[in-house]
C-alpha cells in the first residue's frame, strides 16, 4: 500500500506491516532508465539522445557512505519521477516541508542475498516487487508540489531550453511509454520526441516558451509529413501532441490554427501541459491507459484541459485547481 | 532632324504619311533609340511624361474588380515622382529596376552603379511632341532585341542592390514584381491575425498565399518557410479569407533556391504525398527572369503552371 505524503508501508506474506524501505535494486531504477526504455527501436536508425538518468538535475545519487541512494534537497526540483520509479515506495514527499525523503532504515530485511550462480536460482527481490499489484492512494493534494516543480522548471529553462525536451521524455518513460528524444542541437532530424503508444506512434513538440508555442502546430505537420513520406508510417497511426507549460492567451491564434488543421486535414493536435503530466504521474495514471482520442482536444471551442482532468481524476480539489488555472486552460 | 523645343512644334514634320519609325531597345544600360529608317538616323528617346506614367502606376482597369482597390504604385519605396518632370529621389531608391522595365519607351536606363537614370528633357536630344507621338503610336514599331548576357548583367546588378533589403522594402518589391506580371498581389495588413500570410495573389477562384523571405531573414529558402507555407494554405482554406481551391499552390519566395537534394525539396515531396498539398518556390532571380521575358520577349506567363506549382518552376 502506498500513500504519497504519509509513510509508506509494505505488507509481507505473514501479514506484518513494515515501513517501506530501499531494497537495494541492482540496476538502480530510481536513478537510471533501462536501455530498452530510453533507446527503443521505434524507427530504424534514428539518432537520439542516450542520457539515461531520471533526474535532470542530478539530485539523486548513490551515496558511497550509506551504500544507498540519497536525494540532495538543495538540487531537487520536486518532479516526483524518482518517487514513481521506486518499487517499494521508499521515496516519498514530506508534505509539510515539500522535500523528498528516501527511507532505508529497515533495509537489512530486504538486502539482495548473495548466491552461487551455478547451483541456486534466486528470483531478485526487485522483480518480485515489480510483479506485485500496487494499490495507490493519494492522501494529500499534489497541487502544491506541482506549483513548486513548475516554478523550478521555469527557472531552469531560462538557462537551457533543451531541458524541456528531456523532462517530457522522462515523464513519458516513467509512464511506460518507450520514447526517444532528439539529440541536443541536432538540426537534421526535426522530430523532437517519438514514443511508442500502444499500436500507435506519438510525436511531440515541446515548447515552454509562450511566444514560440504558436510555431509548434506547423512543426508537427512537418513531422507527420516526414514520418509518412520518408518512413512510410500510416498517418492515421500518428498522434501529434504539443507539450506546453501554461496555456497561451485566447488572442494568440493558437487555438484557431489547431481548429483549422482539424477542419482541413482531419488531424487533431492535442495539447497537454507539464502540470497535467505531473498530476497524472502522481496518481499513477498512464497516458496510454486513457482513451486518448477523446481527451486533450484543445481548439477554438475548448481552451483547456480542465474538463478532461475532472473526468480523469474526479477527486482532485477543484478550488485548489483554480489557483493554478493557467496551467490547465487559457485564462485570458 | 531638327531639334524641337517643347513650345515650338512644326506639326506634320515628325510624322509624314509614309515614314518608317522604330523605337528600338537593345540594352538596358542605354536608352531606347528612336530610329528613322528613312534617313538612317537615330536618337536616344527622352522621357515623354506620358499620361499613363507607366514607371509610377499600374493601370487599374487591367485588374479584376476585387483587386482594384489594392493596386500599388510601381515603385516599392515611392522614390519616383513627378513635378514638372519625372524625378527619382535617390535617397529612397533601392535599385530594384522596376521602373526601368516598366517604361515602354525605354526612357529609363540602369547605370553602372545599378541605379535608374531617366532621360529628361535635354537640349541635346529631341523631344517628341507628345500629342503627335501618342496619336501616331501605331505607326511606330517597338523592337526589343536585348541579348541574354545583357539581361543577366541587369538581373545580377539589381539582385546585389536588394540583397540587404529588409521586410519593409522587400515585401512591396515582391508584391509589385508579381503584379507587373499580371499576378495581382497584395500585402496583408500586419495586425490582421485572421489573415496570417505575408501576401496573397488575388485570383478570383484560385487565390495563392505567398510567404516572402527577405534576404536578411534567410538567404536560402529553408524548412521554416515551408512550414509557414503549409500553415498559410490551411488557414486560407479553413477561414475562407480568399477564394481558393485545395490543389492551388502555396508559394514561398526567397532569395536563393534550396538545393534539389536538400531537406526542403524532400519535405515538399512528402507534403504532396501525404496530403496532396502543393508548395511552390520562386527565387528572386526567377521572378526577374520571368518579368523580362514578359516585357521584352512578349512571352506570357503560363498561369496554369503557376497555380498548381510544386517546387521550382521548370
Amino acid at each position: 500500500m502506498m500513500d504519497i505524503g504519509n509513510k509508506n508501508f509494505i505488507i509481507l506474506e505473514n501479514s506484518t506491516k513494515v515501513d517501506s524501505t530501499c531494497i537495494g535494486c541492482p540496476d538502480l531504477p530510481c536513478i537510471y532508465f533501462r536501455d530498452e526504455e530510453y533507446s527503443p527501436n521505434i524507427i530504424e536508425g534514428v539518432p537520439h539522445n542516450k542520457e539515461n538518468k531520471i533526474c535532470i538535475v542530478d539530485a539523486i545519487r548513490m551515496d558511497d557512505v550509506s551504500g544507498y541512494p540519497g536525494v540532495d534537497n538543495e538540487l531537487c526540483i520536486l518532479c516526483g519521477l524518482c518517487l514513481q520509479r521506486c518499487p517499494t515506495g521508499a521515496i516519498n514527499i514530506c508534505f509539510k516541508t515539500q522535500k523528498i525523503v528516501l527511507n532505508h532504515k529497515n533495509s537489512e530485511i530486504f538486502r539482495e542475498v548473495s548466491y552461487d550462480k551455478n547451483n541456486i536460482e534466486i528470483i531478485s527481490t526487485y522483480d518480485l516487487f515489480l510483479s506485485l499489484p500496487q494499490k495507490y492512494n493519494l492522501k494529500y493534494s499534489p497541487l502544491q508540489s506541482m506549483g513548486i516543480f513548475v516554478n523550478e522548471i521555469e527557472n531552469i529553462i531560462k538557462e537551457d531550453s533543451y531541458v524541456e525536451n528531456i523532462i517530457i521524455r522522462n515523464f513519458l518513460l516513467v509512464q511506460d511509454l518507450p520514447t526517444i528524444v532528439r539529440v541536443r542541437g541536432d538540426t537534421n532530424f526535426r522530430i523532437e520526441l517519438l514514443s511508442k503508444f500502444n499500436s500507435n506512434i506519438l510525436i511531440s513538440e515541446v515548447d515552454f516558451n509562450q511566444l514560440s508555442l504558436l510555431e509548434t502546430p506547423r512543426a508537427l505537420l512537418d513531422n507527420i509529413a516526414v514520418l509518412a513520406g520518408r518512413y512510410k508510417i500510416c498517418a492515421k497511426r500518428i498522434i501529434p501532441i504539443v507539450f506546453c507549460l501554461s496555456f497561451p492567451n485566447k488572442r494568440t491564434d493558437y487555438y484557431e490554427v489547431i481548429s483549422d488543421i482539424y477542419n482541413i486535414l482531419n488531424i487533431q493536435i492535442k495539447t497537454i501541459s507539464l502540470s497535467l503530466l505531473f498530476i497524472l504521474t502522481m496518481y499513477k495514471i498512464c497516458l496510454c491507459s486513457l482513451d486518448i482520442i477523446q481527451y486533450f482536444n484543445v481548439n477554438k471551442e475548448n481552451y483547456g484541459i480542465i474538463s478532461d482532468i475532472n473526468k480523469i481524476i474526479p477527486s482532485l480539489n477543484k478550488l485548489e485547481l483554480f489557483k493554478y488555472a493557467r496551467y490547465f486552460e487559457a485564462t485570458k | 532632324m531638327k531639334i524641337l523645343r517643347q513650345k515650338e512644334k512644326q506639326s506634320g514634320y515628325l510624322f509624314p504619311d509614309d515614314f518608317n519609325y522604330e523605337l528600338k531597345r537593345v540594352n538596358l544600360f542605354d536608352y531606347s533609340f528612336f530610329l528613322n529608317t528613312e534617313n538612317n538616323t537615330f536618337e536616344p528617346i527622352a522621357c515623354l511624361c506620358c499620361p499613363e506614367k507607366f514607371c509610377m502606376n499600374f493601370k487599374i482597369t487591367e485588374f479584376p474588380e476585387s483587386y482594384q482597390s489594392f493596386v500599388p504604385t510601381v515603385c516599392p519605396t515611392n522614390a519616383i515622382t513627378v513635378l514638372f518632370q519625372l524625378e527619382i529621389d535617390y535617397r529612397l531608391c533601392i535599385g530594384c529596376g522596376l521602373c526601368i522595365i516598366r517604361c515602354p519607351y525605354g526612357a529609363i536606363k540602369i547605370n553602372k552603379k545599378g541605379l535608374p537614370e531617366i532621360n529628361t528633357l535635354n537640349e541635346k536630344y529631341i523631344r517628341l511632341d507628345l500629342d503627335e507621338f501618342v496619336s501616331n503610336i501605331s505607326k511606330v514599331r517597338f523592337t526589343f532585341d536585348i541579348n541574354d548576357r545583357n539581361k543577366e548583367k541587369f538581373i545580377s546588378l539589381v539582385l546585389s542592390n536588394i540583397r540587404d533589403g529588409k521586410q519593409n522594402t522587400i515585401y512591396p518589391l515582391i508584391c509589385n514584381l508579381l503584379t507587373s506580371m499580371r499576378l495581382p498581389t497584395k500585402i496583408t495588413r500586419s495586425g490582421d491575425t485572421n489573415d496570417r500570410t505575408d501576401a496573397v495573389i488575388v485570383l478570383d477562384e484560385n487565390s495563392i498565399p505567398v510567404e516572402i523571405k527577405s534576404p536578411t531573414e534567410t538567404l536560402t529558402i529553408d524548412v521554416k518557410s515551408i512550414r509557414q507555407a503549409i500553415e498559410n494554405k490551411i488557414i486560407m482554406l479553413s477561414r475562407n479569407t480568399h477564394n481558393t481551391k485545395y490543389h492551388v499552390t502555396s508559394l514561398v519566395i526567397g532569395f536563393i533556391y534550396p538545393s534539389d537534394r536538400s531537406d526542403v525539396s524532400e519535405l515538399i515531396g512528402n507534403i504532396n504525398d501525404v496530403w496532396g498539398i502543393n508548395i511552390g518556390l520562386f527565387s528572386f532571380e526567377t521572378l526577374y527572369e520571368l518579368l523580362l521575358k514578359a516585357y521584352y520577349d512578349r512571352i506570357k506567363l503560363d498561369l496554369n503552371k503557376i497555380i498548381t506549382l510544386r517546387g521550382k518552376l521548370r
